[in-house]
């Protein structure tokens, strides 16, 4: 297997550096921009300019991408597979951008890695194929021969090795995600017994239990966290903490104790409309739309989206269609637009604004800019605001090329 | 300078002389005699590096016997050099193989090792001193992520090197460092061959390897033999991500252990044995090595009301690869052309129950089971095919899961992903994809018009295994 990496801020910084060594079915690993001759060496990698690396054919690599900046470039390249790796934002850049982009970059991925559990968490939340490379544990869990040495493996590192396996082989690699939650979990759930009054571990352990879909142990960790947040003045623990027990309500598949759990969390009157709008819903029979959105108000898009795929009403599209939206998920979204399915009383030419804005960003992100800006500008001839997406074009683009400007100059 | 201060100087150099001569390999191995290694092997990719291992840091001539884990596990013999000095042996269903290990053991010293350590440099001399330091040390383990008692250390190294110079920095200073302590259950453990005289081998009524490790060690202590931990060497330990083999401790096994050693059931299991009393116990008594296979009876069926065909291929049943079998064959309504033809597999049966009126069906398996011998009953029917394999399998569920109650649930019969499903509460099965422990009271046999059917007894342990997916 050929691997390609293109780090954010050159090799310097690139903080997966061991992980290469580690890289299943190893063949070639060749990394673009300079690298000092002794860690090739010691990383057994190759250094690749720019210029050159575009000459090449990708289809035949894995890429790994350190940086949302390179998303469009690696794109249009069409590689084998793709590999996105997540880091905080650099304090150089722009936050929101930063982070928008690396949540379209882990949505056009094969896996997701990242070392910040926040973030892992985050994603558990959002999508699929997500991975954790950090952990505490001392234990050894593998081994894998690299030149004269066999370098031990510990527990991410392992289940990101299994992962990675199946991906080469096209298999399925879910239950290495379980995996890595039961470890997580365990470790959360040993250490809330030392520190029983630790409102980050409990609730932390029952986002654990709860992505393991044992919510009926998941609920006191985070009743203990909520006691917690209140007697420690942390206001702001009514939607981010007790709210949540609305969402494991909504996976065991108490809907009504979701709905009130959810109804007490809330005080704006389109919160309250909602609530209004979930109660009809049940009313109704419409169970699995009350339980997508209670995952959705809880910012679970991953199971809203797993309980609305297999439905096939125009409302339950349309929820769909606006989870991939949060999620950054532009085709399967205008997959949907354009399936003509979603609902009828959605005005056309809105309907025509949203398809087109989405179709430009799909052009932006694969390296298509003369088509992005074509789709953008229609859409301005109906709605004007969407402007606004071109400016945000132009400021992505503009932190792109300056990042590969960097690379250039530096190979 | 005092008499004691010159003591201590002389003590002194003389260790530093010692160090040196060990060092530059002038000081000669604590026994010259062979030492035999069981290794029992669960991984190949552990294995094959664990043997690499082995036979690079091992400092005495070692005879490693490989034992593989289970049916599927795939040859690595072709990893290793003809003249290593490995045997592999076979995997044999429904007997405990360390045991028959035991039974070929000739040197003075043995090693029980499962293939997910990594021994680091002169790991076998350090084991061997204590037992040379005194004579009633009988077992010795060194430390190791796998010891849950006293043992027990977990080091984090990148890599096999990082491992090499941590044992070479630390092993030579705490040289000869040992003390005893009073419960071993990990996975690197040396003995002196006379233990199995004294003790005998592993309990076969326990599965899990470390309550066996455990009850072994009670049984050297309770004839006062002692056990010794050595800080002086350590030995790496690969963890697995999903539970293996023989790692669980199932409750049947557990209660099997609490009774004998007067333990209460409702303790955890490792932290009471580490916990308790030897002295109060009673003495237990030696387990034979000496154990034969499982000796099983097929109830092969042929009843009128499910075989439309005569003539089904009775021969690839009867030819399976396991060879402790007793055949019972049961013929059940009228027949056209009797299958009693000496020249057909009919002949080679040990017993053959015919009943003609196929309401007798139920006082043909009475007669059937007044006449079988074996430890357990297989059920195979001539309606369905079975692989040549079908009771070896069938036999290693029974076995290595301590079930009274086998069932196959898949559509086809033996295969290599197997997967065991334990359901809460018992259902009906097929008789023909059933087997069951020959106890009183198994359960009960039905008949509807097209099927025979077990319902095993609810206290029963009945284990499902099925391809693929687990049976709801």
């Amino acid at each position: 297997m050929k691997y390609m990496i293109f780090c954010h801020n050159g090799w310097g910084d690139f903080s997966y550096k061991r992980m290469l060594k580690l890289l299943p079915d190893r063949d070639e690993v060749i990394v673009v921009g300079e690298v000092m001759k002794k860690d090739e060496q010691d990383y057994d990698v190759c250094s690749i300019s720019l210029t050159n690396m575009l000459s090449l054919d990708l289809t035949e690599y894995t890429t790994i991408v350190c940086s949302p900046y390179w998303l469009k470039t690696v794109n249009s390249l069409h590689p084998r597979y793709m590999i996105a790796l997540l880091e905080r934002c650099p304090d150089d850049q722009d936050a929101e951008m930063w982070n928008k982009y690396s949540e379209i970059l882990a949505a056009h991925a094969d896996i997701v890695g990242t070392a910040s559990e926040r973030i892992y968490l985050e994603q558990c939340l959002r999508r699929e194929g997500i991975f954790l490379l950090s952990g505490e544990s001392p234990l050894t869990y593998g081994m894998v021969n690299h030149r004269q040495d066999t370098l031990f493996l510990n527990d991410y590192e392992m289940i990101w090795f299994e992962a990675l396996s199946c991906m080469n082989k096209g298999e399925r690699f879910e239950q290495w995600t379980y995996v890595q939650w039961e470890i997580r979990c365990k470790y959360y759930v040993d250490l809330g017994a030392t520190y029983p009054f630790h409102a980050t571990i409990s609730y932390l352990a029952a986002t654990y239990l709860y992505l393991l879909g044992k919510s009926s142990d998941a609920g006191m960790y985070v009743v203990n966290s909520f006691e917690q947040m209140v007697l420690h003045d942390y206001l702001d623990c009514l939607d981010s903490h007790y709210r949540f027990l609305s969402s494991m309500a909504a996976q065991v598949g108490d809907l009504e104790k979701a709905i009130r759990i959810y109804a007490v969390s809330v005080y704006s009157e389109v919160d309250q409309m909602k609530v209004i709008e979930m109660r009809l819903w049940l009313d109704h029979g419409e169970d699995d739309l009350v339980k997508a959105e209670i995952f959705r108000l809880n910012e679970d898009y991953a199971s809203a989206i797993r309980t609305l795929k297999p439905l096939n009403s125009s409302e339950s599209k349309s929820l769909l269609r606006d989870n991939y939206m949060q999620t950054y998920r532009y085709e399967d979204a205008l997959r949907l637009t354009e399936e003509g399915s979603l609902s009828h009383e959605m005005d056309s030419e809105i309907s025509l604004v949203n398809s087109l804005l989405i179709r430009g960003t799909i052009h932006m992100l694969h390296n298509r800019p003369y088509e992005a800006v074509k789709a953008i500008l229609t859409a301005t001839t109906v709605e004007l605001s969407a402007l606004q997406w071109l400016t945000e074009m132009s400021s992505y683009e503009e932190s792109a090329e300056r990042m590969l400007r960097s690379i250039a100059y530096e190979s | 300078m005092s008499n004691r201060d010159n003591i201590e100087k002389n003590t002194e150099h003389l260790a530093k002389r010692f160090a040196h001569l060990d060092h530059i390999g002038l000081i000669g191995l604590p026994s010259i005699d062979k030492v035999t290694i069981i290794l029992e092997m669960t991984d190949p990719v552990w294995a094959v590096h664990s043997i690499q291992l082995l036979l690079l840091h091992s400092e005495h001539p070692i005879r490693i016997i490989a034992l593989p884990g289970s049916l599927e596990f795939p040859s690595i013999q072709q990893y290793f050099a003809k003249e290593d000095p490995i045997e592999f042996w076979p995997y044999e269903a429904g007997i405990d193989r360390v045991n028959q290990a035991f039974l070929t053991i000739e040197t003075p010293f043995v090693v029980l090792m499962e293939d997910r350590i990594m021994v680091t440099p002169r790991w076998l001399s350090s084991l061997i001193w204590p037992c040379l330091d005194e004579e009633h040390v009988m077992i010795v383990s060194p430390m190791s992520p796998t010891e849950q008692f006293d043992g027990k250390l977990d080091l984090w190294f990148q890599s096999h090197v990082d491992l090499v110079s941590y044992a070479e920095e630390h092993n030579p200073r705490n040289q000869g460092l040992w003390r005893q302590v009073t419960m071993f259950t990990g996975s690197c453990l040396l003995f002196r061959r006379e233990l199995l005289d004294v003790v005998g081998g592993f309990d076969p009524r326990l599965r899990s390897r470390e309550l066996k490790v455990a009850d072994w060690c009670l049984r050297a202590r309770m004839i006062t033999r002692q056990l010794a931990l050595c800080e002086d060497v350590y030995v790496q330990a690969l963890h697995s991500l999903q539970p293996r083999r023989g790692e669980k401790i199932i409750s049947d096994e557990w209660d099997v252990f609490c009774s004998k050693w007067g333990m209460e059931r409702e303790a955890y299991p490792l932290k009471s044995i580490s916990e308790l009393d030897i002295s109060k116990c009673s003495i237990q008594p030696f387990i034979s090595i000496h154990h034969e296979p499982l000796f099983i009876t097929v109830f092969l069926v042929v009843s009128e009301v499910l075989d439309t065909t005569f003539e089904p291929e009775y021969s690839t049943q009867i030819e399976q690869t396991y060879s402790r079998i007793q055949w019972v064959g049961i013929l059940i309504g009228e027949h056209q052309e009797l299958p009693c033809n000496e020249h057909r597999i009919w002949g080679s049966l040990d017993a053959l129950i015919k009943v003609r009126e196929v309401e007798e069906w139920h006082e043909a398996l009475e007669a059937a089971f007044m006449l079988a011998k074996g430890e357990v009953i297989i059920f195979m029917f001539a309606t369905r095919a079975y692989e040549s394999d079908y009771v070896t399998r069938v036999v290693d569920f029974m076995y290595r899961e301590s079930a009274d109650v086998v069932v196959n649930t898949g559509n086809d019969t033996p295969n290599l992903e197997a997967q065991v499903h334990i359901p809460k509460e018992p259902l009906p099965v097929p008789l023909s994809l059933t087997a069951h422990r020959r106890i009183q009271e198994a359960g009960s046999y039905v008949r509807s018009l097209e099927e025979y059917y077990f319902i095993p007894r609810a206290s029963l342990r009945a284990v499902y295994w099925t391809k693929g997916t687990e049976d709801e």
